[in-house]
């Protein structure tokens, strides 16, 4: 008596098949899964660092056309190193201030005439203060130090450059930095002493 | 399908993973590397302002800006070096050596900041350029 299976004229794949190709495609799926997140971030971070190298720029002429025009250093925050007061030909005298209000994670530029004039946000998002692989926090704006006496027309100026949304890790935050360290020299200084 | 087809097909697949996965080193390494560029641009031009703010009777005197190492290991691993050249004038344009006894004369001053390509063997500069000469005599 013959008890095989009667022959239906279609072949089909063996367990050992099947089970080969579904770990071949898994393998491949997950890689094509690895290889698109991988571009993703690659892309974000370019983007992020389009970013803060164009704000960086600006930022930096900026401050350097409104320091340039300075005749004098009427006042420094010597404390925290976030103003300085700046005087120009002619009298007129205005703030520049470095500030993290209202959002502490992305700190703006601003500055502020004396005559009323309305405030110039010369950044308005991404500036950080410099902070140093030991954790201490550099001032924005200080004093320039020829040797061992302070030059009186030129200010330092540091800060970091990052993109508010790369999240609020201070590690994080530095690494993806971009590390200003100015110095701007007035280009109009009058020696005040007689 | 044959297993020979399964091995081109895999190994197509894997050729250009991996391609696309170097591009996207290489993309990083670029963008890490005009980051710096821009840093270090920043510092040359610090030099340029440090020398401008000490006038020239100085730098005929001989100061420079001192040599900034940015030194960051727990951000970006790479050191920055700037190097300040003077190159003295007289009066007449040509190169001297010595310092003029008077204020006559100018001076060139080359900043140049560079730094090692992380990734790779090349080293990447920035210079910048300026002229000083004596400060004008201002009317009383």
């Amino acid at each position: 008596m013959n008890h095989s299976l009667p022959k239906t004229g279609r072949s089909a794949f063996t367990l050992v098949e099947v089970m080969t190709a579904m770990a071949i495609g898994t393998v491949v799926i997950a890689a094509a899964i690895h290889i698109h997140l991988w571009v993703g971030r690659i892309a974000r971070g370019c983007e992020e660092k389009g970013w803060t190298q164009s704000r960086a720029l600006v930022s930096s002429s900026k401050l350097l056309s409104v320091v340039h025009q300075a005749a004098l250093i009427v006042a420094i925050d010597e404390t925290d190193g976030n103003w300085v007061r700046l005087a120009y030909p002619g009298g007129a005298e205005a703030l520049l201030a470095y500030t993290n209000s209202p959002t502490p994670n992305t700190g703006a530029l601003v500055y502020i005439p004396d005559d009323g004039g309305a405030a110039t946000w010369l950044v308005r998002e991404g500036i950080l203060n410099y902070s140093k692989n030991t954790g201490s926090v550099l001032p924005v704006f200080a004093r320039v130090f020829n040797t061992t006496n302070p030059a009186h027309n030129a200010i330092q100026i540091q800060y970091m450059v990052i993109k508010p949304t790369s999240g609020d890790d201070p590690a994080e935050n530095q690494r993806e930095a971009l590390n200003m360290s100015l110095t701007a020299c007035l280009r109009n200084y009058v020696d005040p002493t007689p | 399908m044959t297993l020979v087809e399964v091995v081109i097909a895999m190994a197509l697949f894997t050729m250009v993973s991996a391609g696309i996965y170097s591009a996207g080193l290489a993309t990083l390494r670029l963008t890490q590397t005009n980051r710096l560029m821009a840093e270090a641009h920043t510092i040359a031009k610090q030099g340029i302002e440090a020398v401008v703010a000490a006038g020239y009777n100085p730098v005929r005197g001989g100061y420079v800006p001192p040599i900034t190492n940015i030194v960051d290991t727990a951000t970006h691993q790479v050191t920055i070096v700037r190097t300040t050249g003077v190159i003295l004038h007289a009066a007449n344009g040509s190169v001297i050596t010595t310092p003029p006894g008077t204020m006559d004369g100018y001076a060139e001053i080359h900043v140049q900041a560079s730094f090692a390509v992380p990734g790779s063997d090349r080293t990447a500069q920035t210079t910048l350029s300026t002229v000083l000469m004596k400060d004008p005599v201002v009317a009383p």
